[in-house]
């Protein structure tokens, strides 16, 4: 039972930082999703399926947080990556400064 | 390798049919352009994960099932459209589209619904005024009440006189372009991984 409950506790928090994750890894250079899904995985585990980044990356085009672009890569086929815009930028850095200031306040409480 | 139907297992081929049947069902109301691109983005990602895997049904998986994840892109998208080009077929799309993508959608979809009737109304007053000025318009009936007429004449005096025509048509484009904007912008996206399937991890 109280395994159950920290799993689905790790998931939640886990999906719920999903989008600053994908604006960090789109912080360090730009990805194309499958890329964008390899450096999730290294941080957040398996937490979603990873089709579910598409609708996230679209909403982000939209918003102009992110642009795309068909890029041909050295070897293999034509990948469309994404990169932030200024406006993404702004936002991972502010969003950064919440999450560091959250986590400093919930780490004084759990200590 | 850069789709799977060069794949040589017989068997990987068949899933990948079968889920990308599955995606063109789900992208069918996107331009073709658009679909066409969120179709190869996906295909590559699943090519990327069967390397990865090494089976296709564990790549697929990884990957979700479509009926989890595209109708919010594509809804999204055909919203984005419509407050574009404002044609009512591209409004009509994103509207059905919306209404597909859970309870958030339905509710948005059918008040977008609603103000769109309202605007076809002011439009058939706007006609039907110009067709019967004396049952359409707005009355001030004899005891002061205001009436909205279509179709019924109670009496009384013609507010609005011959700018009632022009102003119905003013109040129906006005709510059309307000409302499609609006509607184009509207975020309502369940949070990522909310989904009823395919959880892992």
């Amino acid at each position: 039972m109280m395994d159950e409950t920290l799993k689905d506790l790790e998931k939640r928090w886990r999906k719920s930082v999903l989008p600053l994750a994908v604006l960090a890894v789109l912080g360090k250079g730009p990805s194309h999703g499958y890329g964008l899904a390899v450096a999730l995985r290294e941080v957040l585990g398996a937490a979603t399926p990873e089709g579910t980044l598409y609708p996230l990356l679209n909403g982000f085009e939209r918003d102009g947080l992110a642009v795309a672009e068909w890029t041909i890569p050295e070897s293999g086929p034509a990948r469309k990556t994404y990169a932030l815009t200024a406006e993404g930028r702004a936002v991972l850095s502010e969003a950064s400064a919440q999450w560091s200031q959250m986590s400093l306040n919930l780490g004084k409480l759990l200590s | 390798m850069t789709t799977w139907t060069d794949l040589a297992d017989p068997a990987a081929r068949a899933a990948f049919a079968a889920y990308f049947a599955r995606v063109e069902r789900h992208l069918a109301p996107l331009p073709d352009a658009s679909a066409r691109e969120v179709r190869e983005e996906l295909e590559l990602h699943a090519l990327d994960l069967l390397a990865e895997e090494g089976r296709a049904d564990a790549a697929l998986a990884r990957l979700g099932a479509p009926e989890d994840f595209l109708p919010d892109l594509v809804a999204e998208r055909l919203r984005l459209r419509a407050s574009k080009s404002f044609a009512p077929s591209h409004v009509f799309s994103a509207i059905a589209s919306s209404a597909r993508t859970g309870l958030a959608g339905i509710i948005v979809s059918t008040l977008a619904g609603f103000g769109y009737a309202l605007a076809a109304l002011a439009v058939v007053m706007g006609i039907a005024r110009l067709v019967a000025a004396e049952t359409t318009g707005l009355f001030r009936l004899q005891d002061g009440r205001l009436f909205l007429g279509l179709g019924e004449n109670l009496g009384g005096s013609d507010v609005l006189g011959v700018w009632f025509a022009p102003l119905a048509f003013a109040v129906a484009a006005c709510l059309y372009l307000i409302l499609t904007l609006a509607f184009g912008r509207v975020k309502f996206r369940k949070p990522p991984g909310e989904d009823k399937a395919n959880m892992t991890g």
